[in-house]
């Protein structure tokens, strides 16, 4: 196979077990440079053991992993050049600033000093660490040690980074930056991204594996996996200077009236379509009723829902908004 | 070698800005010169006997060298820093050779900063170089099994107190190997075996200025098995 050809990162039937207990079976599965592959699964689906194999922190009991078409069992620790990994526990350098654990990670490859102080400066630069660079690790805030670990799997020439659990903690502003900067380092890389946190993964990744109980039970980018229901729309109205819809008028719609919720400033009503082609009479009667409309859509299955199909849990939406 | 530098830099670092590698740091500088001005009664002999100064060494050391290897392995296995390491371009040998090599110069700075006490007592009469040497490169030469028994130990647990523990029993058994088995009255083949792999009797030839050369095999073939260990220990000890 011509490397140029291959994906960036290629896993293939990968199996490992601790005892009796079997962590990941057969998993397989590929992922192009330039997209964020979603890791999703519950606590204990193999998400961590999956990412400490292709990190090469541990052997699996069989399968392979490949790299730009280089195969991991051919290469010894050399071929960990290739990864960057940002574990879920920041790791317990604090006696060091943050340019020295940049300057000790970029020095356990074989770049040259001149490389390595640019690519040190470029990754203090992405991860917007320039102001901080001196400051010891442990008086970091928590969003500065992510950044930190960030910075740090991109000094090397990582082609794969690894991302384990990495916005744990994280307030919404930081989790915000922290998505913007994943979605810049996934240019000429493959970024996979593991999370138990919904919203975070949808609004990040391209792409979504979702592991339970060490398998794969569903993978494809998140516009595949999430099938579009035409039969539910969805109106939202805006409410400025208005009352909401009373519940007399709402019975006058052309279709059933699934749902109805104010939210702030805007009334957001579910309606089952009767039958397909007749959203125009929707717009109809909202226009006839002097609403203004915010939005119009049909249905679509959330991330929840379908995580929550495929693995049983029934606690993802609240997981999921917790987290928010 | 530019990677196993970036390891050691590292390590190093973990004992210079910290106080657990200050405090058997200044233990190691204090102890060593007191005893030999203050408790030896140096001043009032009129003669400049440097033999309490190598025998506080060897007390010392038994304490300072677990007290610094105990974290090695056993505070990242605590901390889960150990992940970021094995994924790390580095190989188990040399993430334990570093570890093992940071230890040891940090102890042989504050041998070299012993020397002071030879250099001032030159001002005062002449003092035998060679033999300062010869002591010197014994010390270095226990410092370096002990470290590496220290290392392995650390390599198979996350506690450091188990750690600290086990390397000052085992230091203790490999030092007064022979000197047990003398006391316990056994003679023969299992007090010359036990004799073999003391320690203490290593290092006799040293304090008394001869170089042994079966001595330096010793030192070096125990500390290569030890870190060898020490690597099966990492290894084993993965996710």
């Amino acid at each position: 196979m011509n490397a140029k050809t291959d994906p960036t990162l290629q896993v293939v039937d990968l199996t490992r077990s601790y005892g009796s207990f079997k962590a990941l079976d057969s998993v397989s599965f590929t992922a192009d440079a330039g997209r964020v592959l979603g890791l999703l699964g519950p606590n204990g689906a193999g998400k961590t053991t999956l990412l400490c194999l292709i990190a090469g922190a541990i052997v699996p009991d069989d399968g392979r992993i490949g790299i730009d078409g280089v195969w991991s069992l051919d290469e010894g620790p050399e071929w960990r050049t290739r990864i960057g990994f940002v574990p879920e526990e920041s790791p317990a350098f604090t006696h060091m600033s943050v340019r020295e654990y940049l300057d000790f990670l970029s020095g356990v490859t074989d770049l040259d000093r001149s490389e390595r102080a640019e690519r040190i400066e470029s990754a203090l630069t992405t991860c917007s660490l320039t102001d901080v660079a001196e400051r010891r690790y442990e008086h970091l805030s928590k969003g500065y040690r992510r950044r930190t670990c960030l910075a740090g799997a991109l000094v090397s020439n990582a082609r794969v980074i690894l991302l384990d659990e990495p916005t744990s903690g994280l307030d919404p502003q930081q989790k915000e930056d922290f998505s913007r900067l994943v979605r810049t380092l996934a240019d000429n890389r493959v970024v996979v991204f593991s999370s138990h946190n919904i919203p975070d993964i949808e609004g990040v990744c391209d792409d979504i594996l979702v592991l339970n109980k060490g398998s794969v039970v569903a993978s494809g980018s998140v516009d595949d996996l999430l099938t579009v229901d035409n039969r539910i729309l969805f109106l939202t109205i805006d409410l400025t200077g208005r009352k909401p819809l009373e519940d007399s008028l709402l019975k006058q719609a052309p279709f059933p009236v699934r749902s109805s919720s104010v939210r702030g400033e805007e009334q957001r009503i579910e309606f089952v379509l009767e039958a397909e082609g007749r959203q125009q009479e929707l717009i109809a009667w909202a226009v006839a009723n002097d609403m203004q409309i915010s939005e119009l859509r049909t249905a679509r299955e959330s991330l929840a829902e379908l995580y929550r199909g495929l693995t049983g849990q029934q606690n993802a939406d609240k997981a999921g908004k917790e987290d928010l | 070698m530019t990677r196993f530098l970036a390891a050691y830099k590292r390590e190093f670092r973990v004992y210079l800005y910290s106080s657990h590698g200050w405090i058997p740091g200044i233990i190691m500088l204090v102890v060593p010169v007191m005893n030999q001005f203050r408790f030896g009664a140096f001043m009032q002999t009129g003669i400049m006997d440097l033999s309490r100064l190598s025998s506080s060494w060897i007390a010392v050391l038994s304490l300072t060298v677990p007290a610094l290897t105990m974290r090695s392995f056993s505070e990242e296995y605590r901390t889960g820093a150990d992940l970021l390491l094995r994924t790390l371009p580095l190989s188990p040998s040399v993430t334990v050779l570093s570890k093992a090599t940071a230890v040891l110069s940090f102890i042989v700075v504050f041998l070299l900063l012993d020397l002071v006490v030879p250099l001032s007592m030159s001002l005062m009469g002449t003092v035998e170089a060679g033999l300062i040497l010869v002591r010197f490169t014994g010390l270095i030469m226990v410092s370096m099994v002990l470290v590496a028994l220290g290392v392995c130990v650390s390599s198979m647990t996350d506690s450091q107190i188990v750690a600290l523990m086990c390397s000052i029993v085992f230091f203790s058994v490999l030092s007064y190997a022979d000197s047990v088995g003398g006391a316990l009255g056994v003679d023969g083949t299992i007090v010359r075996l036990a004799r073999q792999i003391s320690l203490d009797y290593r290092h006799a030839p040293f304090v008394q200025g001869l170089v042994d050369g079966n001595a330096i095999l010793y030192f070096f073939g125990m500390t290569a098995v030890l870190l060898r260990v020490a690597v099966h220990g990492y290894v084993s000890r993965g996710y």
